[in-house]
Order: structure tokens, then C-alpha cells, then sequence
């Protein structure tokens, strides 16, 4: 399977941003998920996947979020979620993984929850 | 409208069937719901036959056979792989409270379920071949 499409990451004060790609299918999770792997290892915090170009889920990209959150968890960190669109929301809803990440509309919001004390 | 194509019950097989789902939600003028139903039915199970109804030691073909009519979808699968019906598949334990306590078996499946209208197989234990159909829309 091609590999090689890269993940655009940035970091905004403390949170690892990671700007997720159109298509989470087979194909679209093979190209990124050794290098989401790797930064939010690297990173061992805070992470942000933002999802608001993300078009297809499918249960591959599901199993790739929580694998990443079970990551960082022990650690301390935490992944949440910015700008699902309303199929993806969907998905997300019918198999409860809506219950496991904190998900929010759009990055503003998430990271200003990130940095309150309680957040 | 009708289209179809053989595959190898492989890696590239399936990626080669996400690009044909591609050049056929133009040709077919699918709605935007159509479209995810169709990649992801394609998607998850095609994953399934190659992680499941065939192995390492043992692949063969994958053939897909899409129609639409009078706005309704239909996917046929068929494979020569270990018989599966997933409609006797039991759905996987969404009620989870954390991460660790999910059992994420059937994922897929369970999405499938929930999206098309109707789900039929059939299985030859002659030829071998086994034949999954979905509609979405309008039941024949």
C-alpha cells in the first residue's frame, strides 16, 4: 500500500495540532498512521486532530484515534477532537466513540479548553 | 446503470476497488450519503474477506458488481473465501465507558448493518463462491 502522505502537525502553545486528511479509509490511514504514531509519541501530551477536512471515516481511522489516544493517556496527554463534519459526527454517534474523545467545533474552542485549568 | 471488476483478495486489490468506487460516484451521479455508503461498504468488507475469508497462504478474487436503478444502490460481493454471513455476526459492545473496556470486533460490520435497507448471502458450496448483496433506497 502507498505510504509517504504526510500529516501536517504544528504546535500551538502545548497541544500537538495534527491536520488529519480528507480520506480515512484503508488507503488514507496507511499513508499517516506511522507518522501520527510517531509525532504524538515524540510529543507524549497534548494532541488536537483536527477532522475538518475529513470527508470518510471508516472503522480502520476509528481504531487508528483510540490506538493513539490509549497512547498518550498513560502518559498524561490526551486526544481530542476539532471540526467533524456532520456525516463523520454521525459515525461517530452510532458507535459511541463520540463517548470516549472530548470533541469540539472548531480549534479556537479546543485549544482555549485545553489551556483552562480544568481542561 | 451497471459496473463491475475483478480484483485480487488482496491489499492492492482493495485499493484498486476504492479508486473504481471513485470513477463510478461520478459516472453513476451519486448523492453525497450514496457515495459514503458505497465506499464504506466496500471498505469494510473487502477488509474482511482479505483479513478473514482469505489468508497468507490462501487468496483469490474479489469481485464487485454495482447497479443503480430508480435511485436505488445495490452491491453485490462475491469471494471464494471462508463463508461468512455477517448477518449472524453479533454486534460489538458499544457500551463502553473507556477506552479499555471496548471490544471493537465487528466495527465495521455494525456500520454496515446500520447504513444499507437490505442485506442478503448466499453461499456455494459447490463452486465455493460466496455472495453478499446490499440495497440502499428503494426495495425491489
Amino acid at each position: 500500500m502507498k505510504k509517504g502522505k504526510t500529516v501536517k502537525v504544528e504546535l500551538i502553545n502545548d497541544v500537538l495540532v495534527v491536520q488529519l486528511p480528507a480520506r480515512l479509509d484503508a488507503v488514507g490511514v496507511a499513508s499517516i498512521e506511522e507518522q501520527l504514531a510517531m509525532a504524538v509519541a515524540n510529543h507524549r501530551g497534548k494532541v488536537l486532530a483536527d477532522m475538518s477536512q475529513v470527508t470518510f471515516v471508516a472503522s480502520l481511522a476509528l481504531r487508528m484515534l483510540l490506538t493513539t489516544l490509549k497512547a498518550v493517556q498513560p502518559l498524561g496527554g490526551d486526544v481530542r477532537l476539532v471540526g467533524l463534519q456532520p456525516p463523520i459526527a454521525e459515525i461517530f454517534r452510532k458507535s459511541r466513540f463520540d463517548t470516549f474523545f472530548r470533541i469540539y467545533p472548531d480549534r479556537t474552542t479546543a485549544l482555549a479548553a485545553y489551556t483552562a485549568p480544568s481542561g | 446503470m451497471q459496473r463491475q471488476i475483478q480484483v485480487s483478495g488482496t491489499w492492492s486489490g482493495l485499493v484498486t476497488l476504492l479508486s473504481f468506487s471513485d470513477s463510478i460516484e461520478h459516472e453513476f451521479n451519486l448523492s453525497p450519503d450514496e457515495r459514503y455508503l458505497m465506499r464504506l461498504v466496500i471498505e469494510e468488507i473487502v477488509s474482511n474477506i482479505i483479513k478473514y475469508g482469505y489468508s497468507e497462504s490462501y487468496t483469490g478474487p474479489i469481485q464487485l458488481e454495482c447497479h443503480y436503478h430508480n435511485d436505488t444502490l445495490q452491491l453485490i460481493i462475491r469471494d471464494q473465501g471462508c463463508p461468512f454471513d455477517l448477518r449472524e455476526h453479533p454486534p460489538p459492545d458499544l457500551n463502553h465507558t473507556s477506552a479499555d473496556e471496548c471490544d471493537l470486533g465487528g466495527l465495521g460490520i455494525f456500520f454496515v448493518r446500520e447504513l444499507v435497507d437490505q442485506i442478503s448471502y448466499t453461499h456455494d458450496p459447490q463452486s465455493g463462491w460466496n455472495e453478499l448483496t446490499v440495497t440502499k433506497g428503494r426495495l425491489p
